[in-house]
């Protein structure tokens, strides 16, 4: 008996996991209409900004600290990933990409004209062979910013008519970028998260309990009734909005690009909540979003793409069937557990667990 | 008179007749009378034995010739440089006075599994850079062609196949990733490139792969057999869902007919997950003396903090790689006191070995300072000591680099084998079976105290009934 309480304890704590990463991925699916495949590694990037600012051989700063100011960049960086990668595939202007591009390639080539010079096509010029010093190359990489910008506004028109399919396959890409980016900024080694809580358990009974799995059940559940309190409020209403029908609600005024924004912001916010909880639990590696974009994504399934109890239940219901299957019938059984929960759950209930989710199509 | 002439041919014809079959043919000598037989069996021995006589004079001479003819004629000769007894082309040799020898190896360098697959292609850049610093063998310097995989099957399908036929590698050597590698093999086999020491797969009998390392079967029969040592009766098994678990499980399975024991739990993780709570409380539950672990390094030290939240301290061994042997790739995830007293099977020689093969990598290592240095450096060690078996090898191939040559040579290791002190003897034989081509490992155990790993069992094979 002991042994199925700290199952269940244990299922309750990797279907928060997977709860929190559903709730993301259906808050971003209510603004921009995408299944964002990149959710759990923009929070595993969250994530390893709160292990670098709290590591004592890194930056070094108060663990709350650290979570504050990692979490807040989780938030600001979902957002920047709508305002310049998403906007001009969802109707909208292109000019925040353009501006972008512009300025991050005129940065590239400023070492680029340090290195090499100009291109091989101009380098025969007598007096522009080989790199140049410092100010040279600035000036020369300022007068190709605006080449950039033009070229960009000009040739990478925004989408007349919104397609799902880049969006995903954006999302897709994203994945990639950021395990790449994941590398190059914090290493391939696995890390070690040390939290205040790390390695403290207490006993009920005979059935020891981490702190960390109380932790991480508990935040699982703040955050999903922040927020079902969040889709009541003005704001939330807009996103449910432009979610159930986007040209009537611009209609009615509601600036879809901001709504979008704000959602891709709680979304990065949420997946970066529940990457910290599991790197202060387990380790933070650079794997660490596979498998859990998967769960996730089964919990979303679960509330139909559009309920957040829906998805949050899914979760919670698929984190301990998997354990205890698991334990109970065989560990072999563990991985298949959640798949055949989805395929149970759509026989039975085709548009998801609750009856919110009967308002989208899945 | 036109008689006379008719009677003098049939006579002449019968005469000529006569000599030409006299003396050759016994029978017909036989109608001959006893005296002129005599006679004539004295002058045909004469005539055989003058006609022997100039027979071996004539053989003398000829074998007089033949000699002086080989040593004018221009055979093998070391000063041709590197290939000197290659006949023809033969693909990444560059024959002659500075030629080289292009090998290839495909790592790990970037990824999950970038902290051993730094060190493990440091390992082989620093080999190749010190044997071409001392002038090569037979008058070849390496060329070594490198591609990283990240970790990733289709990723080291494409770089072998690259390193094959844009690269025109002669062989491969030391690569990495044991799950992964088999996935090349059709590749390799249609190509017919020697690999050479790869880190570590099952043993498949391929003629061009040869394997220096104790699989992971065998390693595992090794910690089974200390745990034996130390009095374990019960023993559990926790592996990924992948042919690594399989070959932890398969030498369990294997040692508990030759020990006795009882396998009181075998369970799964999937792989590169870290929810391990399950299978480690089916574990605690069993109450395992000892438990073997095929899983990855983050998953082993999950499941050791897993244990010490838990009160449960068994003995716990891992194969040489996922344990991080030597260094702390493994131990540093865990907490101190969770990972205080795990063990890993050995593969190669610890790091800090005083001897003085190992003494001078250490010394090499530390001047190193090319690609991989940030990587663990016991890795780096164990492609050392493989690059040197190759170097070995290569040394006795006395400048014939043809495959055919090269599996004769390296097929007939079990006669003389290859001795590298940081690893257990290359012996590689024929197949079946024979390309396996080390046997036996050691085990060493990690001090949280001192933060060092010390050897506990000697290099051997595993026991048998």
């Amino acid at each position: 008996m002991a042994n199925l309480l700290q199952q269940i304890v244990a299922g309750l704590e990797a279907g928060s996991y997977y709860a929190l990463i559903g709730l993301a991925i259906v808050v971003v699916m209510k603004s921009t209409d995408v299944p964002n495949f990149a959710q759990a590694e923009m929070g595993l990037f969250a994530a390893y900004m709160c292990w670098w600012l709290a590591d004592g051989e890194e930056i070094g700063w108060p663990f709350w600290l650290a979570i504050v100011v990692g979490l807040t960049f989780a938030a600001v960086f979902g957002a920047a990933v709508q305002f310049f990668l998403i906007r001009p595939l969802t109707g909208l202007s292109n000019q925040p990409l353009a501006v972008l591009a512009a300025l991050s390639l005129g940065y590239a080539l400023i070492d680029l004209f340090q290195d090499n010079g100009l291109p091989f096509f101009i380098d025969w010029i007598p007096g522009l062979e080989g790199g140049y010093p410092y100010g040279v190359a600035l000036v020369l990489a300022i007068l190709c910013v605006p080449i950039v910008y033009i070229f960009m506004r000009k040739f990478v028109k925004k989408m007349d008519n919104v397609d799902h399919f880049p969006l995903l396959l954006l999302t897709i890409g994203l994945t990639f970028a950021l395990g790449s980016l994941i590398e190059v900024f914090f290493g391939n080694n696995p890390q070690k998260f040390n939290t205040p809580w790390s390695g403290n358990i207490f006993n009920v009974g005979d059935t020891r309990i981490g702190y960390d799995q109380v932790i991480s059940i508990s935040m699982g559940i703040a955050i999903a009734v922040g927020l079902a309190i969040f889709f009541r409020s003005k704001w939330g209403v807009r996103m449910r909005a432009i979610a159930e029908d986007g040209t009537t609600a611009r209609l009615l005024g509601i600036n879809a690009g901001v709504i979008s924004l704000l959602a891709w912001a709680i979304g990065s916010l949420v997946a970066g909540s529940a990457m910290t909880l599991k790197a202060g639990s387990t380790v933070l590696d650079l794997g660490s979003a596979e498998g859990l974009i998967l769960k996730g994504f089964i919990a979303a399934v679960l509330g139909g793409f559009v309920s957040l109890p829906g998805t949050f239940l899914g979760g919670m219901v698929v984190g301990v069937a998997e354990t205890v299957a698991g334990g109970q019938i065989s560990t072999t059984l563990q991985p298949t557990m959640a798949l055949l929960i989805v395929v149970i759950v759509l026989f039975l209930y085709p548009q998801g667990l609750t009856r919110e989710a009967k308002l989208r199509e899945v | 008179m036109k008689k006379f002439k008719y009677l003098f041919a049939i006579l002449l014809t019968f005469a000529m007749v006569s000599a030409a079959c006299g003396g050759d043919d016994d029978s017909s000598s036989s109608s001959s009378d006893s005296s002129s037989e005599a006679a004539t069996e004295e002058v045909a021995e004469e005539e055989e034995a003058e006609a022997t006589t100039e027979e071996a004079a004539t053989e003398e001479a000829a074998e007089e010739e033949e000699e002086a003819e080989e040593v004018a004629a221009p055979g093998p000769d070391p000063a041709d440089g590197c290939g000197y007894a290659t006949e023809g082309d033969m693909v990444g040799i560059e024959k002659g006075v500075g030629g080289t020898v292009t090998i290839g190896t495909s790592q790990p360098f970037t990824g999950r599994a970038a902290i051993a697959g730094e060190a493990l292609l440091g390992g082989l850049i620093m080999a190749v850079d010190e044997i071409n610093a001392l002038g090569g063998i037979d008058g070849c310097k390496f060329v070594l062609a490198w591609e990283d995989d990240r970790y990733e099957i289709e990723q080291m399908v494409v770089n072998v196949r690259k390193l094959i036929d844009v690269d025109k590698v002669w062989g491969f050597v030391g690569t990495a990733g044991s799950g992964a590698i088999p996935s090349t093999y059709p590749a390799i086999e249609t190509a017919k490139t020697p690999l050479w020491g790869p880190i570590s797969p099952a043993n498949q009998d391929i003629k061009e792969i040869y394997l220096t390392n104790p699989t992971r079967t065998e390693q595992g029969k090794i910690c089974v057999d200390y745990f034996v040592s130390q009095g374990a009766k019960t023993i559990a098994v926790v592996a990924t869902d992948n042919e690594m678990g399989v070959e932890a499980l398969a030498g369990a399975r294997a040692q508990k007919e030759v020990h006795g024991y009882e396998i009181v739990a075998e369970e799964e993780i999937e792989v590169l997950s870290d929810v391990v709570v399950t299978a480690v409380l089916a574990i605690i539950e069993s109450n395992a003396d000892a438990v073997l672990t095929a899983l990855d390094s983050t998953q082993n030290a999950l499941v050791m903090d897993a244990f010490h939240e838990a009160g449960y301290s068994p003995m716990m061994c891992s194969d040489a790689g996922s344990a991080g042997v030597g260094g702390p790739s493994t131990v540093g995830l865990a907490t101190p006191a969770a990972a205080d007293g795990y063990l890993g099977a050995l593969q190669v020689a610890l790091p800090d070995d005083p001897g003085e093969f190992v003494t001078n990598w250490r010394d090499n290592w530390a001047a190193y300072d090319g690609p991989g240095k940030d990587g663990s450096a016991p890795f780096s060690l164990q492609t050392y000591s493989i690059i040197q078996a190759f170097f070995e090898l290569w040394d006795r191939l006395d400048g014939n680099y043809t495959y055919e040559y090269f599996h004769a040579t390296a097929e007939g290791l079990v006669d003389d084998p290859i001795l590298i002190p940081s690893i257990p003897p290359i012996a590689c034989g024929l197949l079946p079976g024979g390309h396996q081509c080390a046997s036996g490992a050691g085990v060493a155990q990690y001090s949280s105290a001192t933060e060092t790993w010390t050897q506990v069992k000697p290099f051997e094979r595993p026991a048998t009934k």
